[in-house]
């Protein structure tokens, strides 16, 4: 009696925990399911960074000191979705300003101070949104707003990971475009990327409306507006890591061009002078397109103010990192460019145009060139010049940094230095620069706090545009970043 | 019955960190040159923890521990794939 109720309790015990079992695994399963549902529809991924830096800056020169004192905040919000394993997006929002600047309202925009509840419009910034697709295992193509700014060996500085493609040394610009790469060889040990950079630069003055640059052209219609100016890029790169003695090894060689860039133009691209001078619908007399009317010219005379300035700009640079040299903790970097810029034309050329009654042209202006070619005053030229760039970092044992830096530029260098944190070009600096930091990463490495120095010793003039000349100028900095990445 | 639920249960907490945990444990290996059973131990959890630390490459190198010093790469710094 006693083995069969104990029988029967025991088979209706197992099969009620069968069935336990049985709704717990369904239970599972849909919180499973569920979770992955979530995971699908939750693609995108944020982060970002912020960053209050202030800089001492003093510029001496000619026995004047000038001094600036800017508090700046740095503000980006990245996103990333990974749509599938072959297809990606990385998208960034930035924003940057000198803090609580009153001096905005000077310039017909509106006080800083209530930006946000002033109806102004959103003035986040677009710095990144591309998308990376895996063609082949081999191929890849990257399309839309670029990482090239922030490359090597920006990372240094706070002691982060690689953040961008470019060499800072190569084109310091956030650019739009396509990549093309092709990866013949990765593997752990080894990674080797061959890549063309597509990313034309345009001067296409377009409205919704479909008026191509109508405002531009005073009014005309025709012509060719849309002008575009092709932008190639030749890139190598090697990564080696573990390396016996290092823990990585980094080289990029890297090529840039574009040629015909116009600059600086008041009147549409490629409008011919002749056509304004001659159209019926400016009266034939005292028309200027895109600037204030010259009054006091002769009867039936069209002054026009604009630019006629195009250049070619091309650079070779090759840059070299090494990461944790002889495993001594020493980061080490070297870059070299060498930049040629061949300029055409003047800006700010001021152009008389003399017509007869009907519009009908009798003469073409008398150009009067009363401004400069890009680091030339002549009509055309070609100018050569080189850079170098040697950053040294140690790890201390206790997580800081501690690093140096020293930059020459020569007579005719022309690097274009657009998103670096400092204040006074020293990625351009025709002489020689020095830069030396410190860094304490603390809260688990979330914030950084840099302190740092510059000397820039100019041996010649700052600038683009016209010629180069001797300078005595020195501009110091100390400055104090702090930086939150979360 | 009752290991496939601890399994299930399991794989339905961690199913997120899973990935982050391989990329690490394999970073460890190839990089610090450990075994996966040490690098395991080294994957630690939570927000401060090894493997998210370094998912996130906020710093780098990405102190692993055991003098383990991780070399890493944010998403979306490079082109390429």
């Amino acid at each position: 009696m006693n083995k069969k109720l104990i029988s029967t309790l025991a088979v209706g015990a197992l099969v009620s925990g069968v069935a336990s079992a049985q709704d717990k695994l369904k239970s599972l399963e849909d919180r499973i399911e569920a979770l992955e549902t979530e995971k699908s529809l939750s693609l995108l991924k944020f982060g970002g960074s912020l960053r209050m830096r202030y800089d001492n800056i003093k510029k001496e020169e000619d026995n004047t000191e000038d001094k600036f004192n800017p508090i700046r905040l740095f503000f980006s919000l990245d996103a990333s979705a990974n749509v599938s394993p072959k297809l990606n997006f990385y998208g960034r929002l930035g924003s940057s300003y000198v803090i609580n600047n009153m001096e905005l309202q000077n310039n017909g925009q509106k006080l800083p101070t209530n930006a946000s509840r002033d109806h102004r419009g959103p003035e986040l910034y677009l710095e990144r949104a591309f998308l990376a697709y895996s063609l082949l295992d081999t191929v890849a193509l990257n399309a839309g707003r670029l990482p090239t700014i922030d490359g090597p060996p920006y990372e240094y500085y706070d002691g982060i990971s690689r953040a961008g493609s470019y060499p800072a040394l190569a084109y310091d610009a956030q650019l739009d475009g396509f990549a093309l790469s092709y990866t013949p060889i990765k593997n752990k040990t080894y990674e080797l990327a061959l890549r063309g950079i597509y990313a034309p630069f345009y001067n296409s003055a377009f409205d919704v409306n479909g008026d191509y640059g109508a405002a531009e052209r005073g009014g005309l219609t025709g012509g060719d507006l849309a002008e575009q100016t092709p932008f190639y890029t030749l890139m190598t790169e090697l990564t080696v890591k573990p390396a016996a003695i290092i823990d990585s090894f980094l080289f990029v060689g890297q090529y840039n061009n574009f040629s015909h860039l116009r600059t600086n133009d008041v009147i549409a691209r490629g409008t011919d002078l002749r056509l304004v001078a001659s159209s019926p619908s400016l009266g034939g007399t005292g028309i200027q397109p895109g600037g204030a009317l010259n009054a006091g010219l002769p009867a039936n005379t069209l002054y026009l103010q604009g630019s006629n300035l195009d250049f070619d700009w091309n650079s070779a640079v090759a840059a070299f990192d090494f990461k944790n040299v002889a495993k001594t903790n020493i980061d080490f970097s070297f870059s070299y460019a060498h930049t040629t810029v061949e300029s055409r034309g003047y800006i700010e050329q001021n152009t008389t145009i003399n017509t007869i009654s009907g519009g009908a042209l009798a003469e073409i202006g008398n150009a009067i060139h009363a401004g400069h070619g890009i680091l030339t005053d002549k009509a055309a030229d070609k100018n050569e010049g080189d850079a170098y760039l040697f950053t040294l970092k140690y790890h201390t044992p206790w997580n800081h940094h501690v690093g140096g830096e020293y930059f020459h530029g020569t007579k005719y260098l022309q690097l274009f230095e657009q998103n670096s944190d400092n204040l006074t070009g020293f990625y351009m600096t025709r002489g020689n620069a020095y830069h030396a930091w410190y860094t304490m990463p603390f809260a688990q490495d979330a914030m950084r706090l840099r302190i740092g120095y510059t000397l820039q010793d100019h041996d010649y003039s700052k600038g683009y545009y016209g010629p180069v000349t001797k300078s005595e100028l020195k501009e110091t900095t100390i400055y104090s970043s702090l930086r939150f990445d979360f | 019955m009752k290991w496939i639920l601890v399994f299930l249960l399991a794989l339905s907490s961690f199913s997120a960190f899973a990935g982050a945990k391989e990329d690490f444990v394999k970073a460890v290996v190839d990089q610090c040159k450990k075994s996966a059973d040490d690098a395991e131990k080294m994957a630690t959890p939570g927000r401060t923890g090894t493997v998210i630390q370094f998912k996130l490459c906020q710093s780098s190198p990405v102190d692993a521990g055991e003098g383990c010093k991780l070399t890493c790469t944010k998403d979306g710094s490079n082109l390429g794939n």
